[in-house]
C-alpha cells in the first residue's frame, strides 16, 4: 500500500465514526492541553519571580556581615579582592521600624528605605521613569533628597506617572526633596526589596538624618560574567577574606554571601522541578488517553474482523494490515495533540488573565514555548504508536478464513 | 446484459494490462491446468478431536474452464475453496496454481498470488459500506504495483464489464440493489485480471431474477476466456457451468451417481 492509500483509508474510517473518534482523542486533548498550560504557568511564574526580586542583575553579590561591617571594612574587602570585584557598594537597608511618610496631604507607612551610594542605580539596573538618581555630592553632603518607588508615588499622588520631581515629602518630621521616581517595571534593587514600594536616599543621609544604626550590606559588583565563574568558590573566598578583615573566626556562619546569579540558578532549578512535577501529573491524563486509544482500536479491530479477512483475501499482507491500523491510531493521536496544543495555548492565556485580575496588579507574563507544538506532536504520535501497536498486530495475525466467517 | 467479447475495449486482454496481468504470466507455465490439486487433505485438530474437512481431493481445472462444485453444507466445499484461493493450506497433498507449487510459498507470496492471480466473489458480497462503488472495485489494486493513474480506468472498465451504470460509480454500496452489489463484487474480482475467479455461493443471497443476471455475467466472462470455479448447493446454478463436480464429506466425485457409489474423482 502507498502512503496516500493509507491516509485515504484512515480518513474514511475516522469520518465513518466521527463521534467515537472525537471521544477517543479527548483524553489526548486534555492531557496535552494540561501539560502546556501547566508548563506555561510555571514558566511565567518563574519569570515573574526573577523580575520581581530584581534578580536580573546577576553580576551583584550581596555580602552581609551584621553589625561588624563598616564602610571601611567593605573598602578593605574591595581592595583585597580586586580580581573578583570591580567595586563594592555599601547599602543601608536596615529596617528598625516602619517610617511614616507624608506628602501631598497624605500619610502612608513606608517599610523600606534604602540608603545607598550614587552608583547603586547603575550597578543594579534601577531606572527612573522621571528625574534621576541622586549624585555623589548628595551622598557626600548627606543631602535630604529621595528617589521614590512608583508604588509610593501612586499611594501619595494618585498615579505612578504623577509629576513629582521637585515636590517635598516629610519623613519623621524632616522635609526631603523628590529627585526621581524609580520604575518598578524595569526592576532594579536587590534581593531584599520591591522597587515600587522602596524609598531610596543617600547612604550618609540615612545614617545621619534618620540616625540609622542598622547593619551595612555590601553589594559586590563582579568583574567577569558570572556564567564563567565558580560562584560557590567566590562566595567562600569572600567569606574567608572578609572574616579575616573583620577578625571573625566563625566567618562561615557570621558572614553571608549571596550571589544573584546563583539565586537565579536555584530559582530556575526550583521552577524546573515544579514544572517537571506538574507536567508529570498532567501526563497521567496522557497515559489514560493512551489506554483509551488502545481500547478503541481493539474495538475497531473486533468490528472489522470481516473487513480484515476481506483485505487479506484481496492480497493484503500482514504488514499492510498492521500499518493501516497503526496509522489510524497515530493519526488520531496526532490530531488530538494538535487540538490539545490549541486548547493549551488558549487556556494559558485565559489563566494568566484571570490570575492577573484576581491578584490585582500582579503581572504574570504569558510564557509559551513555540517548541511545545513539536514536542506535543511527537509525544502524541508516540502514544499512538505505543498504544496502537498491540491492536494492529492482533488484526494482522488474524486467520483470513476465520475472519471471513466471523459474523 | 452486455455481451462480452475478447475484442472488448476493456483491458482484460493480458497484452494490455501491463504489470498486473503479466505478473500472472511471469512464471514459466507449461501445464494446461490452472488448478492442479492432488490428494488434498485438510484436518482441523482440536482437543475435542480431529475434523477431516477434505479427504484426498484431486481436482484439475483447465484454462478457460467454467467449473461448478456442488455440495451441501458441511461437505467441505468452503474448505476446498479456501485452499484453492490460497487463504488456507492443505494438511497434505499438492496444489499447483498455473504450474507453481503453492505449498512452497511464503505468506507474503501467497498474498501476492491472491492479489494478482485470484479474484474472489463471496456469498455475502463483502463490499466495504463506507467507501464508494468505484473505490470498492479499486481495493485489490492497493495491494499490487498498479500505478495510481491506472487505478480508476481499470476499475471503470471492470464495472462496465459487468454492466454497472456509470451513474452508480460514486454511490455507496448500500444504495445499490442486491444484484448490482454482487456484480460490483464480480468487478472487484476482475480488476486485477486474475487467472482464476473463485465464487463461493455468489447467488446464495439473491432472488431468481438477480441470480440469472449474475450468472449471465459469469457466462460472459467465461466466453471471454476466464477460468471460473463456482461453488454452490443449487443444481440450477451448477447447470450453467461447463462441468460440475460433487463434494460430500470431504471427498470429490465427478457425478451424483459416483457420489452415491462413493467413488472418488480421478
Amino acid at each position: 500500500m502507498k502512503f496516500r492509500d493509507i491516509l485515504q483509508e484512515v480518513q474514511s474510517t475516522l469520518l465513518a465514526n466521527r463521534m467515537r473518534s472525537i471521544l477517543t482523542i479527548l483524553g489526548i486533548v486534555i492531557g496535552i492541553a494540561a501539560v502546556i498550560t501547566m508548563s506555561s504557568l510555571v514558566s511565567g511564574m518563574g519569570e515573574s519571580l526573577s523580575k520581581g526580586f530584581g534578580l536580573q542583575q546577576s553580576k551583584v553579590v550581596t555580602i552581609m556581615a551584621g553589625s561588624d561591617a563598616s564602610e571601611a571594612s567593605y573598602e578593605a574587602l574591595a581592595k583585597a579582592m580586586p580580581q573578583i570585584y570591580s567595586s563594592i557598594l555599601i547599602v543601608d537597608n536596615s529596617v528598625s521600624s516602619s517610617f511614616s511618610v507624608e506628602g501631598n496631604s497624605k500619610t502612608i507607612t513606608a517599610n523600606y528605605i534604602i540608603g545607598s551610594s550614587d552608583e547603586y542605580a547603575e550597578a543594579t539596573g534601577l531606572q527612573c521613569s522621571s528625574g534621576s538618581y541622586f549624585t555623589a555630592q548628595d551622598n557626600a553632603s548627606a543631602h535630604k533628597v529621595v528617589v521614590l518607588g512608583d508604588g509610593i508615588v501612586k499611594d501619595l499622588y494618585g498615579s505612578k506617572n504623577a509629576q513629582v520631581v521637585g515636590e517635598k515629602i516629610s519623613i519623621l518630621g524632616d522635609s526631603y526633596t523628590i529627585v526621581g521616581v524609580a520604575d518598578s517595571s524595569k526592576s532594579g534593587g536587590t534581593l531584599m526589596t520591591d522597587t515600587g514600594t522602596t524609598i531610596y536616599m543617600p547612604f550618609s543621609t540615612k545614617r545621619i538624618r534618620l540616625n540609622s544604626e542598622g547593619s551595612i550590606i555590601g553589594l559586590g559588583m563582579l568583574k567577569d560574567d558570572p556564567i564563567t565563574l565558580d560562584l560557590d568558590q567566590i562566595g567562600k573566598d569572600t567569606q574567608q577574606t572578609f572574616g579575616s578583615i573583620l577578625g571573625i573566626s566563625d566567618w562561615k556562619d557570621a558572614i553571608n554571601v549571596v550571589s544573584a546569579a546563583s539565586m537565579v540558578n536555584e530559582l530556575n532549578s526550583l521552577v524546573t522541578a515544579i514544572a517537571l512535577l506538574m507536567t508529570t501529573i498532567a501526563s497521567i491524563s496522557l497515559l489514560v488517553g493512551g489506554i483509551g486509544i488502545m481500547n478503541m482500536m481493539l474495538t475497531n479491530v473486533t468490528e472489522r474482523i470481516h473487513e480484515i479477512g476481506l483485505r487479506k483475501s484481496l492480497g493484503a499482507r500482514s504488514r499492510d494490515i498492521t500499518v493501516q491500523f497503526l496509522f489510524e491510531s497515530i493519526i488520531l493521536t496526532i490530531l488530538g495533540g494538535l487540538i490539545g496544543v490549541i486548547f493549551g495555548y488558549l487556556a494559558s492565556g485565559a489563566m494568566v488573565a484571570l490570575i492577573n485580575v484576581l491578584m490585582n496588579g500582579f503581572d504574570l507574563p504569558l510564557s509559551v514555548d513555540p517548541g511545545l507544538v513539536l514536542i506535543a506532536t511527537a509525544v502524541s504520535a508516540a502514544i499512538g504508536l505505543i498504544f496502537g501497536y498491540y491492536p494492529a498486530r492482533r488484526a494482522a495475525k488474524m486467520d483470513p478464513v476465520e475472519a471471513l466467517r466471523y459474523e | 446484459m452486455k455481451s462480452f467479447s475478447s475484442h472488448d475495449s476493456i483491458h482484460f486482454d493480458s497484452s494490455r494490462t501491463g504489470n498486473l496481468a503479466t505478473a500472472s504470466q511471469s512464471v514459466p507455465y507449461h501445464s494446461p491446468y490452472v488448478i492442479d490439486a492432488q490428494r488434498l487433505t485438510r484436518v482441523y485438530r482440536s482437543p475435542a478431536g480431529n475434523t477431516y474437512a477434505l479427504r484426498g481431493v484431486t481436482l484439475r481445472v483447465k484454462q478457460g474452464e467454467f467449473l461448478a462444485i456442488m455440495g451441501s453444507s458441511g461437505s467441505g466445499k468452503s474448505t476446498l475453496m479456501s485452499i484453492l484461493g490460497c487463504l488456507d493450506t492443505a494438511t497434505s497433498g499438492s496444489y499447483y496454481l498455473e504450474g507453481e507449487d503453492i505449498k512452497t510459498k511464503t505468506d507474503d507470496e501467497l498474498a501476492s498470488i491472491r492479489a494478482t492471480r485470484i479474484g474472489f466473489v463471496f456469498q455475502s458480497f463483502n463490499l466495504l459500506p463506507r467507501i464508494s462503488v468505484i473505490r470498492n472495485v479499486m481495493l485489490p489494486l492497493l495491494y499490487t504495483a498498479c500505478p495510481v493513474r491506472e487505478r480508476i480506468p481499470r476499475a471503470r472498465a471492470a464495472l462496465r464489464a459487468v454492466s454497472i451504470d456509470e451513474k452508480l460509480f460514486d454511490h455507496m454500496s448500500n444504495e445499490l440493489s442486491g444484484g448490482q452489489v454482487q456484480r460490483v463484487a464480480i468487478a472487484r474480482a476482475l480488476v486485477n485480471s486474475p487467472a482464476l475467479i473463485l465464487a463461493d455461493e455468489p447467488t446464495g443471497n439473491l432472488d431468481s431474477e438477480t441470480t440469472d443476471q449474475v450468472l449471465s455475467s459469469f457466462e460472459s466472462l467465461h466466453r471471454a476466456g476466464r477460468t471460473i470455479v463456482l461453488i454452490t448447493h443449487e443444481s440450477d446454478v451448477a447447470s450453467r457451468a461447463d462441468r460440475c463436480v460433487y463434494i460430500k464429506d470431504g471427498c470429490l466425485y465427478d457425478s451424483v451417481a459416483a457420489m452415491h457409489n462413493a467413488r472418488k474423482v480421478v
